[in-house]
């Protein structure tokens, strides 16, 4: 799964959102580095829809601007649960790979 | 002076870098994004959105519905139709340069004969017509001996070499290659020379250019068929998949020798595809098949179409 698919995901985990809300929420998510352009946006959601991870949920037109809402299917919430564990256990690895290196052993000649 | 809706309309430009199918699904819904994105009293898109945007276009083009046959379908169909363009493109580029090689056939045949000589030539289109030989043979040329032959093309500034073929010369002067041969027939003397002529200055350019587009047309041809074959019913996907199959088998030998001929260019490959008629009716069979195939799928949406009518 890539960055932004993850992001994506995460950003709908807790409601539904719809384009420019998810924009906001995936840059919030990760602290300003990700900003999705809507090019980029689209086709990740394109693709999320069409492997079932995702699904429109509602629409609504305000000021004659259509809003599409997406939510997370439970397929796409036990994908995200599966990665988010995937990611956590490299981030443990890593942390405790570093911690050995900071406490230096016997030093062999 | 501001225009209040200079921005939509320039989004909305920039949205043709989709496909209309999508456009229609989609369009309004990234139009709302955009437009919710920009700070109020902008009128033209950010550098970054135009790129994004024209990206997300073409990325959207060029995708496949999901699934391994569409993928075989689409490489199949790009490398034929990638070997067709780089056929246009090449005897678009022999075109242009004209006939000059003829003249060079004569002149060899010329010094063989040791006195100008009058010939027939004949062009022979191979692979495509990425490449074409010159077949020229003198008419009622004087008594030559293959010797003779070669000491007199060597003269002339030709290398020379012999063949395993007797009374066969390979001779080489400037791009040039040609194989001349010699022989007695009764008291007769038959003179001829089989001649890939020198790659005129326009047709490798013309050859690579076309074999790009071609690539990108055949992928973006099966993306299309592929989506709009989605819906339909299961018949008429097995016709429409079956015909194409057909095709690719007809077109499959010419398209390995295109492909062949411009990865490795070599006056070796030998290559008489397009010279007879009856082999020429194969690859115009599959054509005919590919646009039968192409017909069926864009008859299946339009009836889809009225059909879901109320």
């Amino acid at each position: 799964m890539r960055e932004p698919t993850f992001l994506i995901l995460t950003a709908l985990a807790e409601r539904p959102r719809h384009g420019y809300g998810l924009i906001q929420e995936v840059s919030a998510l990760s602290g300003g580095e990700v900003v999705l352009g809507a090019g980029t946006l689209y086709g990740a959601l394109d693709r999320l829809v069409e492997q079932g991870l995702i699904v429109v949920e509602r629409e609504e037109a305000v000021d004659g601007r259509l809003r599409r809402y997406y939510t997370l299917t439970d397929g796409g919430a036990s994908a995200l649960a599966a990665e988010a564990e995937r990611l956590r256990r490299h981030a443990a690895a890593a942390t405790e790979r570093l911690r050995r290196r900071a406490s230096p052993g016997p030093v062999t000649a | 002076m501001s225009v209040p809706d200079a921005l939509p309309r320039r989004y909305r430009r920039l949205l043709l870098a989709y496909p209309a199918r999508y456009r229609r699904r989609h369009g309004a819904e990234i139009l709302t994004t955009l437009m919710d994105a920009a700070e109020p009293g902008r009128e033209r898109p950010t550098a970054a959105e135009v790129r994004d945007i024209v990206a997300g276009g073409l990325r959207q083009r060029f995708r496949l519905p999901t699934g391994r046959v569409m993928v075989l379908a689409a490489v199949l169909s790009a490398l034929i139709a990638g070997g067709l363009g780089a056929g246009l493109g090449s005897v678009s580029g022999w075109a242009v340069a004209g006939r000059p090689d003829d003249a060079v056939a004569g002149e060899l045949l010329g010094v063989v004969a040791g006195t100008a000589t009058g010939h027939r030539a004949e062009r022979r289109p191979e692979a495509f017509g990425l490449r074409s030989r010159v077949i020229a043979q003198a008419v009622r040329p004087p008594h030559v001996t293959p010797d003779e032959a070669g000491a007199r093309l060597a003269a002339a500034g030709w290398q020379v070499e012999p063949t395993e073929f007797d009374g066969t010369l390979r001779a080489t002067r400037g791009g040039v290659e040609a194989y001349v041969q010699v022989a007695a027939i009764g008291s007769n003397t038959m003179l001829l020379v089989d001649m890939a002529p020198a790659l005129p200055a326009f047709t490798a350019p013309l050859t690579v250019a076309g074999a790009v587009l071609g690539l990108a047309a055949g992928w973006l041809l099966a993306a299309r068929i592929g989506y709009r074959l989605r819906r339909a019913p299961l018949w008429q996907r097995v016709a429409v998949g079956e015909l194409a199959a057909l095709a690719v088998l007809l077109m499959a030998w010419p398209t390995i020798v295109a492909w062949g001929y411009l990865v490795w260019p070599g006056p070796a490959l030998t290559n008489a595809y397009a010279a007879y008629e009856t082999q020429r009716l194969i690859p115009a069979a599959g054509l005919g098949l590919a646009l039968a195939a192409v017909a069926l799928a864009t008859v299946i949406r339009k009836q889809a179409r009225v059909a879901t009518l109320p």
